[in-house]
């Protein structure tokens, strides 16, 4: 008979998949905020 | 910002599908292990997060490497994204095993050789960020970065083979002729979400990294750093 191990079972996968959206997440948002940046210092730079 | 390079696009939406792909793979099709229960198919992807993480530490020597000998900053920035990413795929197996150590080992952690060599790695790695927020310069941070990247790699192996090394109860996942005294005895179906969950983290960690230079080489422009 398996040990009943199902609520640890869904609380890893739980972890392995949330750390890895977060991670996934605040990487999009650090490219977002760096071409937003890119974008602006090049308008300027046009501008002048 | 250069655009974005179709192949790239192509891996993101690939890892989009693996991912849960694999996820479903081992939820649904691989049996249920006889002794440990469901919290045995957390094996899968901790095994995997493992082996994309020492991948990572590898890359980034390799790449450290190829900065010293080029002194192009393309290799710096595919080292430091190799080991943020190789971190975060680090973390994934420690929190994983500590998840599965729980209810198999009855704790949560104990200062075996293979999790402290673990631990120690990932702390090693951490220090890495540390020491390239403490240099001014873009080329010291290149440079010292490409000789901590390598030194560190040394950590690698050491963590890989601790267990063949060392006394430890940790499992053998590929042990010696297939039957190492702790090891894992896989059916076909175990062996096959393995070797999936195995191709999908590498195909993750390339994607990762892919994006995470392609950051580096934005945030380098931004700054001004003759790019």
């Amino acid at each position: 008979m398996p040990a009943d191990t199902m609520t640890e079972m869904i609380l890893g996968f739980s972890v392995i998949m949330g750390v890895l959206v977060v991670y996934i997440l605040t990487l999009a948002a650090r490219i977002r905020r760096a071409q937003a940046k890119d974008e602006f210092s090049s308008e300027n730079q046009s501008e002048s | 910002m250069t655009k974005k390079p179709k192949l790239l696009s192509l891996l993101d939406i690939l890892c989009l599908i693996l991912v849960p792909g694999a996820l479903v793979l081992i939820l649904f099709f691989t049996p249920i292990e006889r002794v440990m229960g469901p919290v045995q198919k957390v094996f899968y992807f901790h095994v995997s997060a493992a082996w994309a993480g020492m991948l990572s530490f590898l890359i980034a020597a390799v790449a450290g490497g190829v900065y010293l000998s080029t002194r192009k900053q393309k290799w710096d920035w595919l080292s430091l994204s190799s080991i943020e990413v190789g971190l975060v795929f680090g973390l994934i197996a420690i929190l994983s095993g500590m998840i599965w150590a729980q209810p198999i080992w009855n704790t949560w952690w104990v200062w075996d050789p293979r999790l402290t060599t673990t631990a120690i790695m990932e702390l090693i790695y951490l220090a890495y960020f540390i020491l390239r927020s403490s240099l001014n310069t873009p080329e010291s941070r290149a440079r010292l970065g490409a000789v901590y990247a390598i030194v560190s790699a040394a950590t690698v192996p050491l963590t890989f083979f601790s267990i063949r090394l060392f006394r430890t109860i940790h499992p053998v996942v590929i042990a010696a002729g297939g039957s190492g005294e702790s090891a894992f005895n896989m059916t076909p179906r175990m062996l096959l979400a393995f070797f999936v969950s195995l191709f999908v983290f590498t195909l993750l960690l390339i994607d990762l990294v892919w994006h995470r230079s392609r950051l580096a080489r934005l945030q380098a422009v931004n700054r001004g750093e003759g790019v």
